[in-house]
């Protein structure tokens, strides 16, 4: 018989590692024709941290994100990236790009103040134009301005810049300190079916919710929500690196070392909980590796709720659930008077 | 890689000359699922590779007088697509429905599932249920046995050097004979059967019992077993759940599952007394749901 139950599991996540140097930088040049270059050496990996940082880069700019170009992880021609790494890329190499576009955003209006004839400060970037603020009809284009500031000033709208989250060393005696910049927060909830002849688990549906400051891209951050669904799934129900007495592994092919297949995934439901880190980067935090923390957890405490048996291995593989669910049984039935 | 020589042959008969002109020297290739994978990393290739896969005379699926006949090349996509097999033996398209991704069922034939003789073959227990025969057929002409005569050992099968299996046919009084395949992989998607299980059963008019069952299992012994002790159990019995699930219980002790690093022998062997009860019952709904078809 095939028995529903549902769990929550939430957990915390720590975005950008202060115990040591944790350094992103960046180099932004804008254009003649009102585009701009993005040097960074951080790696895209499919997860789409290329897309926010270029829209980073655009919104600090106040242009459109296509008109960014990001070149990146050329260690020829990029600058130095402490990596795609401990979910801090939208975080540390974000904040790197927001400094260095504003360096260039500040030639610009040192260059369009005589134009428009008022102190650079009175300026903001938006629309593809430097305009005076409160004034959206004083202005002239990006790219006009970047071509006066290279021809007539002699001074082209480059910006570098690098970030370090503030690194707070370690108390030598008490061990305490502050490891990390920022936290995330999540809460995720999993309806299993379990299968009490088999112990088959079947997830039907999983609801994230999930805080990584402000969403630059919510339809990415969904992506990896759902992504680190796939592999919390896995770490759940399926995956285990099995080793020999000699130390070999013994499941070393994508046969044995079982893994979620398209067929395997649950309906899922993404919530991102918006909110401001003003550390990060137009409020933004993080998202990759949180997303899955909580999920084998909620998983369990579904298949506990579902048939009252709790798995403290992982793997929570069929076969563990059923023999959970036979010593349950047996368990009952010595309790029973005869 | 290590090379090897390769011949295409364009129809059945001329496969049969290339078999017979290079004995065991000779490996056939039909959708490549298995062969191909096997070539890449093999220290020991082929002599020759005999490529079948362009010999469409072994590709039909049609009814005949003595029952259904399965060409050899008939992918495991075309089986889950021919409206005969749907009419004649549902239970063929569980099978191939749950044998590898779309692009194994495209690619991979029933013939050549049956000759890699895995003991886990999704393409076994449903044609041993329905007792399904085999044309086999070399230099010497043709000769037909029942399929489970095929299976020696784990990738092991009876036929010799110069042999090559033409057909699989389902014989006539088995065409409509209630059945279901049940598969239990640690995946949904892709995965290789832990256990896999088919039951067959005609229903005693009138009685509402069991006649003439069948039970085939996989992925639990050397090679796709029937369990005989759980067959003359059901024979004759009234059809209830309590008897399925018995009949599940004895084909579990007939089997001879092994303990790997997958799962134990005891987890597989109530695995088995799951999915033949399982089998029985969706035969049997599979049967009810026909007469109502039927009278309505």
């Amino acid at each position: 018989m095939k028995r529903r139950g549902r769990g929550i599991a939430c957990m915390w996540y720590p975005i950008g590692f202060t115990v040591d140097a944790n350094p992103s930088a960046a180099v932004v040049k804008v254009n003649e024709d009102g585009t701009a270059t993005v040097l960074t050496g951080t790696v895209e990996t499919g997860q789409g941290s290329l897309t926010v940082l270029g829209q980073i880069a655009a919104e600090a700019l106040g242009i459109a994100a296509d008109d960014v170009h990001v070149v990146s992880a050329d260690t020829d021609v990029t600058p130095m990236d402490t990596g795609a790494i401990a979910s801090r890329t939208t975080y540390v190499t974000g904040n790197a790009i927001r400094l260095a576009a504003e360096n260039a955003k500040a030639i610009l209006f040192e260059t369009a103040g005589p134009m428009l004839q008022v102190m650079p400060s009175q300026l903001e970037a938006r629309d593809r134009k430097i305009q005076v603020k409160g004034f959206p009809q004083r202005s002239v284009s990006i790219g006009e301005v970047a071509k006066r500031a290279q021809v007539g000033l002699g001074r082209p709208p480059i910006g570098s810049a690098s970030w370090n989250p503030p690194t707070v060393a370690m108390d030598p005696e008490t061990g305490q300190g502050k490891p990390f910049s920022t936290y995330v927060y999540a809460t995720q909830i999993a309806e299993v079916e379990v299968d009490d002849e088999t112990g088959e688990v079947d997830v039907l549906r999983i609801v994230a919710s999930h805080d990584c400051g402000t969403p630059i891209n919510p339809m990415l951050v969904e992506g990896q929500v759902e992504g680190g669904i796939s592999m919390g799934i896995g770490f759940a129900l399926q995956e285990e690196m099995l080793f020999n007495a000699q130390g070999c592994q013994i499941n070393p092919n994508l046969t044995n070392y079982i893994m979620p297949t398209s067929l395997d995934m649950p309906e899922i439901v993404v919530d991102i909980v918006e909110n401001y880190d003003p550390t990060g980067p137009f409020g933004a935090k993080g998202v990759g590796e949180p997303s899955l923390v909580p999920t084998a957890a909620a998983i369990l405490n579904a298949i506990h709720d579902a048939v009252g048996v709790r798995i403290t291995s992982l793997p929570a593989t069929s076969e563990k659930i059923l023999t959970a669910i036979k010593a349950k049984r047996a368990g009952e039935r010595k309790q029973v008077p005869a | 890689m290590k090379s090897f020589g390769y011949v295409a042959a364009m129809d059945a008969k001329h496969a049969i000359e290339l078999l017979a002109e290079h004995g065991a020297a000779a490996k056939i290739l039909a959708g490549g699922t298995d062969l191909l994978v096997e070539l890449k990393d093999t220290q020991r290739p082929p002599g020759i590779v005999v490529d079948i896969s362009r010999a469409r005379d072994l590709k039909d699926i049609v009814l005949t007088d003595e029952g259904l006949r399965i060409g050899a090349l008939a992918t495991h996509g075309e089986i889950m697509r021919s409206a005969l097999i749907r009419d004649l033996c549902p239970a063929l398209i569980e099978a191939a429905h749950s044998i590898g991704a779309v692009q194994t069922r495209n690619l991979g034939t029933i013939g050549g599932n049956l000759m890699t003789c895995v003991p886990s073959m999704d393409s076994g227990p449903a044609l041993i249920a329905l007792e399904a025969q085999v044309t086999v057929a070399g230099a010497d002409g043709q000769r037909r046995m029942p399929l489970v005569d095929l299976f020696v050992g784990p990738r092991k099968t009876s036929l010799t050097p110069g042999q090559l299996l033409v057909e699989i046919v389902i014989p006539k009084p088995n065409l409509g004979k209630p059945a279901a395949f049940q598969k239990f992989g640690l995946r949904k998607g892709q995965a290789l059967a832990l256990v896999n299980a088919a039951a067959a059963f005609w229903i005693d008019d009138g009685k509402d019992a069991f006649k003439a069952p069948c039970i085939a299992l996989g992925a639990v012994a050397p090679t796709v077993i029937r369990a005989p002790q759980a067959e003359a159990y059901l024979a004759g019995r009234a059809i209830t759940p309590e008897a399925m699930a018995e009949a599940g219980r004895i084909a579990a002790t007939e089997a001879k599952p092994i303990s790997d690093f997958r799962a134990s022998a005891d987890y597989r062997r109530d695995l088995i007394a799951v999915l033949v009860k399982r089998c029985l019952a969706a035969a049997y709904a599979r049967a009810t749901a026909k007469t109502k078809e039927r009278v309505s």
